[in-house]
This record gives structure tokens, C-alpha cells and sequence, in this order.
């Protein structure tokens, strides 16, 4: 399970598969890579999803739009990985797969990466005047 | 039971195994404040533990496994074990849970998965700097971890002399004051810590850290 988006697993012609789509974007790998190849499968390999516009409409007609992207699911990414992503020129979502406590093993979920951090929560945590004072005038 | 001769053989693992216990042991996380020196605090708490005859496992992510073994068994030191795999349904890692008496997961501010690692928590520790000058950057790291976790048990640790006393009870303050928590106190050296741990007597979560096979 990835958040917002809509796993369907079809395959597209013989080299790719759409993964899923979500409201924007749709997300396809090349068959035969490992999760650490699909990046750059990605960006050497957009174009075949592209060109294969006609098909991709008539697998999921209620996801085709010209948009397209790429969507990866690991258990670890290198690190500054996600800094990475603003340099590609479409859509790239990174997932890190989980397992949450009182589920059988092989229930796997996916949470977004790097984590997101709510906006209000990211205001709650900031340092207020008298905490910087209490904590650095003594 | 089938039984192997040879010493520590397949059969004499089976035997233990058979005596291991099947209610997971309480985990504690020890939150890292400051320098990555912090981890020999974490040690000397898990070293202290030991001492006081408690099976402990400690977690960490940064664990270098040791060829085929996932757990490192130091002669006289602490069992130690890598923190990323919790989902991998490996048997070994199951084994020597079910053979701990607590696990301690050492962690640091910036690990991606702490908030779901915090969720299966008994008890958190916050590993401070015992430099006074560092309280402030420990104070923003320990807020932006507890701002959303305000029913998680917690405490804090700051190992060391005066200074370091003074530390802590800045931060018990602090921490009271400003996000209203109670935090408690686990002294400035690893043997009142590990004392003050073992008072707790925490129960036991209701599921496994690590989900074996056996």
C-alpha cells in the first residue's frame, strides 16, 4: 500500500511496467530492475513510456494524461538521495517499505521518503524566545 | 529433539531455544542529543545493565554485521544487533530477543524512521551533552521529537560530573515547563541509570521487536 496512489502492477508492452497512478503523475518501472536500477532506468528509459502513450490509454484509460513519472519503492536509499529529486525533469516519489507492528510479516506498507513533516508540526517544534533564554543564559 | 555432540552445535542451539522466553522483553530507546560520541553513554547504560544481570540487546543502526552472524557477542561486552532489520523475519534475531531481558534501541534525532520506532517504545531516554553550551542545540533536537509525542514516558540522562547534574536538571526544567512532560531522572552515570531502569520494572510490550521464524 503507497499513500495516494493507486497500485495497478499492468504490464506495457515488453519492456515496462506501470506501477500505479496518483493524481498527477503516473508512475511506471522497466521490467527486470531491482529498486536501486529503476532511477536511473528511469532516466535513461522515460521516453519508452512516453511513446507508449496509446497503450498506456488503453490500460488505464482514467489515468492517462501526458504527464508521467517514476516511483520507487526501497528498504534503504543512499543517503542525500532525496536531494536528487528536484534535478529530474518529471515526477519522482521515493518510498522506504515498512512493516507496522501487529501485522503479519508479509503486509508490507510503504511511508514516503524522506519523511514528511507536517506544517503545523514543524511550527510547534520551533524554539520559542524564552526557551532559547532559560536554555542558553545560565 | 534431535541433538548435535559438538558444543554449541545445532542441537545445543535447539536446547536453548526450547528455555528461551516467549514474552518479548521491554524496549527502551536511548535518544542521542549530540555528538555521536553520545553512543558510549548509550554502551556504558547497556554495559551497566549487563552487570546488574539483565540480558540486554542493543540496536543500532549504524551495526556493522559480523560476517554470516547478525548479532555481535563481544567476550564480557553487550550483545549487539543492527536496528534496520526489525522487519526481516529473521530467526536469529528473534531467537536472541526472546533471550533478552531488554532491548535498547539506540537512536539518533535524524533517523527516518524514528517516529515509528518511538511508537513501539516502552521508555525513552535522552542521551544529553554533559557541556552546557550544547543544551540549547539538545533542547531544539529533544522538541522537535517529543512536540508530537507528548504521552510517551521519557527521561534523561547526562553522563558526567557537576556540569553535567547541571545539564540535567536544566533540561527536567525545561522540559516541564515549556512542552509539559514529566520527565524522569536518570542520574549522570551509567550505573544509577541502569539502577533507575531496573526499578521500573517495565511490562512487557505485546508483540515481538523482531518477528523469527521459530
Amino acid at each position: 500500500m503507497i499513500p495516494e496512489v493507486e497500485i495497478i502492477g499492468k504490464r506495457l508492452g515488453s519492456r515496462g511496467m506501470v506501477v500505479g497512478f496518483d493524481a498527477d503523475t503516473v508512475y511506471a518501472v522497466r521490467v527486470g530492475t531491482t529498486p536501486s536500477e529503476v532511477l536511473l532506468a528511469g532516466l535513461h528509459d522515460l521516453a519508452w513510456l512516453r511513446k507508449e502513450g496509446s497503450l498506456l490509454q488503453a490500460i488505464i484509460p482514467q489515468a492517462a494524461r501526458p504527464v508521467s513519472g517514476v516511483l520507487i519503492a526501497a528498504d534503504l536509499f543512499p543517503p542525500d538521495f532525496a536531494s536528487l529529486l528536484p534535478l529530474f525533469s518529471f515526477p519522482c516519489r521515493l518510498f522506504r517499505s515498512i512493516a507496522l507492528a501487529g501485522q503479519p510479516f508479509p503486509w508490507l506498507l510503504f511511508e514516503p521518503y524522506p519523511p514528511q513533516v507536517a506544517e503545523e508540526k514543524a511550527v510547534l517544534a520551533e524554539i520559542t524566545e524564552a526557551e532559547e533564554r532559560f536554555f542558553s543564559s545560565w | 529433539m534431535p541433538m548435535s555432540p559438538e558444543p554449541g552445535g545445532k542441537g545445543l542451539r535447539e536446547i536453548a531455544s526450547y528455555f528461551l522466553s516467549m514474552t518479548p522483553p521491554p524496549r527502551i530507546g536511548l535518544l542521542m542529543l549530540g555528538p555521536n560520541s553520545l553512543n558510549q553513554a548509550g554502551l556504558a547504560i547497556a554495559a551497566s545493565l549487563g552487570g546488574a544481570g539483565k540480558r540486554v540487546l542493543l540496536l543500532r543502526s549504524d551495526h556493522q554485521r559480523d560476517g554470516a552472524d547478525l548479532i555481535a557477542e563481544p567476550e564480557g561486552g553487550v550483545r549487539q544487533g543492527p536496528l534496520a532489520d526489525w522487519k526481516t523475519c529473521n530467526e536469529q534475531l528473534g531467537r536472541a530477543e526472546r533471550a533478552s531481558d531488554l532491548l535498547l534501541l539506540l537512536l539518533h534525532p535524524e533517523n527516518p524512521s524514528l517516529a515509528r520506532l518511538l511508537s513501539v517504545l516502552n521508555l525513552l531516554i535522552l542521551l544529553l551533552p554533559a557541556e552546557s553550551g550544547e543544551v540549547l542545540g539538545a533542547y531544539r533536537l529533544a522538541k522537535r521529537v517529543l512536540v508530537g509525542r507528548r504521552d510517551l514516558s521519557c527521561g534523561v540522562f547526562a553522563e558526567g560530573g557537576s556540569e553535567a547534574a547541571a545539564v540535567l536538571e536544566r533540561f527536567l526544567l525545561g522540559l516541564r515547563v515549556f512542552l509539559g512532560l514529566r520527565p524522569l531522572n536518570f542520574g549522570t552515570t551509567p550505573l544509577t541509570c541502569a539502577q533507575e531502569i531496573i526499578n521500573l520494572q517495565l511490562e512487557s510490550p505485546a508483540e515481538p521487536y523482531f518477528r523469527g521464524n521459530s
